[in-house]
C-alpha cells in the first residue's frame, strides 16, 4: 500500500512534469492526431493533383526516372515515392541545378505514363509531420524526451488516482470547476490508458533508439577503433553504366520476399558508386523498414534488412513507426487514432486549468490568511 | 501572464489552420512550397504567437476558450469549402470529415461555461460540508526556501542538469564530429535520465539522489576518458558536487535529531485533488 506521505510526492512529480512539458505534449499530440491523416491532408491540399489518374499498373521506374532527367536536366533525383493507397502518383525530390544544399523541389509525375506533372503545390501533410517529430528545427530525441515524459506522467497518473474502475463512470457536472476539470482528466485518462502507452512507447522509443544505439556503438567500440568521419573517395566517381532500376527492385524483392517499396533512394547516381536503397513494407506483415540497397554499376545487393530475420530488436524497431500511426488498418484505424489521439492533448490542457486553480486557490487562501500583505500587494500592484 | 499561456494552448489549432490556409495559397514572391522552405514555420510560430497574445489581452479565459474554439470551428468549415472550391482530391471525404470536426469544436464552445461548474465561494456558503481537501498554504519550511542570492542555488542541481544537457547538445548537433558526437548523445542521455531523477528527487531521497549523481559523475568520467573530452571531467566534478549537496541536508537533519529537535518536514498534505466526496 502506498503511504499517504509518497502519494503527495508523486503528485507532485505529476504536476510539476506536467506543468513544465504541459505545452509541448500539447503541441505534439495534438498535431500527431492531425498527422494521423498526412497523406490524405497532403493529397487535398495539392488540387492540381486531383485531376492526375489512378492507374493499375504504374508506369516503371526506369520511365519515371528517364522523364525527370529529361525535365530536370542537370538536377540530381535523390527519392522517388511510388504511388500508395491514398496518392495516385509518382513524387520525386529533386536537387535543381544551382539550388542551395539543402534545398529539394518535390515533384510529381503522372502513374500511367510516368510524365512529369511538376512540382507539387504544397507539403502540408509533410509540413504537420515535421511539427510532430520534429517542432519544425529539433532533433528527433526532443520528442522522443516528451514520449518518455509522457510515461512517467502516466505512471504517476496510475498510481496517485488508485480508484480506477469507479473513475471511469465519474463525471460530476454542476460541480466546482476542479472538480468537473478533474473527473474530465481521469476519466479521459483512464479510457485512453492503453493507447496513450502505446503512443508514449513507441514515440519514445523513434526518438531515442538512435541515441542509445550511438551510444552503444561508441561505448563497445575500442577507442583506437572509433569511427572516424568518412573521407570521400575520389574513385568511382567517373561516370559509369547504371543498371535498370525495375530490374534491382525486382532483386531487392529477391532478397526480401514481399517487400513492397515505398520509396527508392539513389546515391551517387551516374557513378561508379552508385547505390539504389528500396525501402517500405512487407506484404501481410505490420513491418516498415526493410530495407535494400543495391550497387547500381552491377546490381548485386550491398546491405539487406529485413526485419523478419534480423532479430528481436530489429522486429521490434520495426513495428515502431505503424504502431505510433496507425497507417495499417485503412480509414477506420485512423479516425480511431485521431479521436484517441486527442484525448493526451485534452489531458495536456485539463491538467493545466486543473493546476493554475489549484494555485489560485491557494493564493486566495494565502490573501486569506494575511489580508494585510494581500492589501499592499494589491495597493503595490 | 496565466493567460497568455493559455492562449498558447487554445490558439494552437487556430495558427495551425492559418498554416493550412497559407499552404493552399502560397503566396507569391517567396520560395515555392514544393521546396519545403522554412518561411513557412515562421509564419506558424508569428501567427500563433500574435493570436495568443492578442486573445490574453482582449479575452477574460472563458470567453479567451470559447472564441478559440468557435474560430476553430468556423475556419475548419471555411477549409472544407476551400477544398470543395478548389477542386481538390478527396474534397467531399475532407470536407464531411472538417465540418464535423468543426461542429465538434463549436458544441464545446457552446457547451462550456459557467453553468457547467459551481461557483467556489456560492458552494462554500451554501453547503460548507461539501469541501475540497485543504490546500496548504505554500510556506513550509523547506531547504528550497531561500531569497536571492541564495535562491538560485537551492536549484542548483537542476542547473547542473541543464547545464550537463545543453553541452551534450552541443557537442552531439553542433560540433558532430566523432567520438564527440557519440559522446554528446550520451551525455543527453545521461542528464536525462540520471541526472534529471537525481535532481527531481533531491528533497524526498537525499541517498538516492547523491547515488544517481555519483553515478552520472562516474559515467561523465568516463565518456571523457574515452573520448578525451575536457568538459567532461568538468561535468564529473559538478555531479560529484550535486551528490554532495544532496547529502547535506540529510546531515543537517539528522543532526538535528541527534540534538533532540523533531524535523519540520513538509507532511501537510498538500494534495490539491478534489476528494471523492467533493
Amino acid at each position: 500500500m502506498t503511504s499517504q506521505r509518497t502519494l503527495n510526492r508523486l503528485f507532485t512529480l505529476h504536476s510539476w512534469a506536467g506543468i513544465v512539458t504541459g505545452l509541448l505534449l500539447f503541441i505534439v499530440c495534438f498535431s500527431g492526431a492531425v498527422v494521423v491523416f498526412k497523406n490524405e491532408i497532403d493529397l487535398w491540399a495539392n488540387p492540381s493533383l486531383a485531376k492526375l489518374p489512378r492507374s493499375e499498373k504504374p508506369a516503371s521506374l526506369d520511365a519515371v526516372l528517364t522523364q525527370l532527367q529529361t525535365r530536370y536536366p542537370g538536377a540530381t533525383v535523390e527519392t522517388i515515392a511510388l504511388p500508395d493507397a491514398v496518392n495516385p502518383s509518382y513524387f520525386a525530390f529533386v536537387r535543381e541545378r544551382g539550388a542551395p544544399a539543402h534545398t529539394r523541389t518535390k515533384v510529381a509525375l503522372r502513374s500511367d505514363t510516368g510524365t512529369v506533372a511538376g512540382p507539387v503545390d504544397s507539403q502540408l501533410g509533410q509540413y504537420l509531420r515535421m511539427l510532430h517529430v520534429f517542432l519544425f528545427f529539433g532533433p528527433r530525441w526532443i520528442v522522443g524526451f516528451l514520449g518518455v515524459a509522457m510515461l512517467v506522467l502516466i505512471t504517476t497518473g496510475i498510481v496517485i488516482h488508485r480508484k480506477i474502475l469507479a473513475e471511469l463512470f465519474t463525471q460530476r457536472w454542476g460541480r466546482s470547476f476542479r472538480v468537473v476539470m478533474s473527473d474530465l482528466h481521469k476519466s479521459a485518462g483512464i479510457w485512453g490508458l492503453g493507447f496513450h502507452i502505446l503512443i508514449a512507447t513507441t514515440g519514445a522509443w523513434m526518438g531515442l533508439a538512435p541515441l542509445f544505439e550511438q551510444g552503444y556503438k561508441f561505448i563497445t567500440t575500442p577507442a583506437a577503433m572509433a569511427p572516424s568521419q568518412p573521407v570521400r573517395k575520389a574513385e568511382g566517381s567517373e561516370p559509369a553504366p547504371m543498371q535498370s532500376l525495375d530490374a534491382m527492385y525486382a532483386i531487392a524483392q529477391q532478397a526480401v520476399p514481399g517487400l513492397e517499396a515505398r520509396y527508392v533512394s539513389l546515391r551517387r547516381w551516374g557513378t561508379g558508386t552508385a547505390e539504389a536503397g528500396f525501402t517500405g513494407n512487407l506484404s501481410g506483415h505490420l513491418a516498415s523498414t526493410a530495407r535494400v540497397d543495391i550497387h547500381a554499376v552491377t546490381g548485386t545487393p550491398k546491405k539487406v534488412h529485413d526485419p523478419r530475420t534480423a532479430g528481436f530488436w530489429s522486429l521490434v524497431n520495426s513495428l515502431m513507426e505503424p504502431l505510433h500511426f496507425g497507417d495499417f488498418g485503412g480509414l477506420a484505424l485512423k479516425w480511431l487514432y485521431f479521436f484517441l489521439g486527442m484525448t493526451p492533448a485534452f489531458l495536456s490542457i485539463s491538467g493545466t486549468l486543473i493546476w493554475l486553480d489549484a494555485r489560485q486557490q491557494r493564493r486566495r487562501e494565502a490573501d486569506a490568511a494575511h489580508p494585510a500583505s494581500a492589501g499592499n500587494s494589491i495597493a503595490a500592484g | 501572464m496565466q493567460r497568455f499561456f493559455l492562449a498558447l494552448h487554445a490558439t494552437v489549432p487556430a495558427a495551425l489552420l492559418v498554416a493550412v490556409f497559407v499552404h493552399l495559397w502560397g503566396p507569391a514572391g517567396l520560395a515555392p512550397l514544393a521546396q519545403r522552405p522554412v518561411w513557412t514555420v515562421w509564419v506558424l510560430i508569428a501567427v500563433w504567437l500574435l493570436m495568443s497574445a492578442l486573445a490574453a489581452w482582449a479575452l477574460r479565459t472563458l470567453a479567451l476558450w470559447r472564441v478559440a474554439l468557435g474560430s476553430t470551428g468556423a475556419l475548419l468549415a471555411v477549409a472544407a469549402l476551400t477544398g470543395l472550391a478548389l477542386g481538390s482530391a478527396l474534397a467531399p471525404a475532407m470536407a464531411l470529415g472538417l465540418v464535423v470536426t468543426g461542429l465538434a469544436c463549436a458544441g464545446v464552445a457552446a457547451f462550456m461555461g459557467p453553468q457547467r461548474v459551481q461557483q467556489v465561494h456560492r458552494r462554500r456558503v451554501s453547503r460548507p460540508s461539501i469541501a475540497i481537501i485543504p490546500v496548504a498554504p505554500r510556506h513550509v519550511v523547506s531547504h528550497t526556501d531561500r531569497h536571492w542570492p541564495l535562491a538560485p542555488l537551492a536549484h542548483l542541481p537542476f542547473w547542473i542538469c541543464a547545464a550537463l544537457a545543453v553541452e551534450s547538445f552541443r557537442l552531439a548537433h553542433i560540433v558532430a564530429v566523432e567520438p564527440v558526437r557519440s559522446a554528446g548523445m550520451l551525455g543527453l542521455l545521461l542528464s536525462f535520465f540520471v541526472g534529471l531523477p537525481a535532481a527531481t528527487v533531491r528533497t524526498w531521497a537525499p541517498r538516492t539522489s547523491a547515488l544517481l549523481w555519483l553515478l552520472a559523475g562516474l559515467a561523465c568520467a568516463g565518456l571523457a576518458a574515452k573520448a578525451g573530452l575536457q568538459q567532461g571531467w568538468v561535468a564529473a566534478m559538478l555531479c560529484t558536487a550535486a551528490a554532495c549537496s544532496s547529502v547535506r541536508p540529510l546531515h543537517h537533519r539528522l543532526g538535528a535529531r541527534g540534538l533532540g529537535h523533531r524535523s519540520r518536514t513538509r507532511h501537510t498534505p498538500r494534495h490539491p485533488q478534489p476528494s471523492e466526496t467533493a
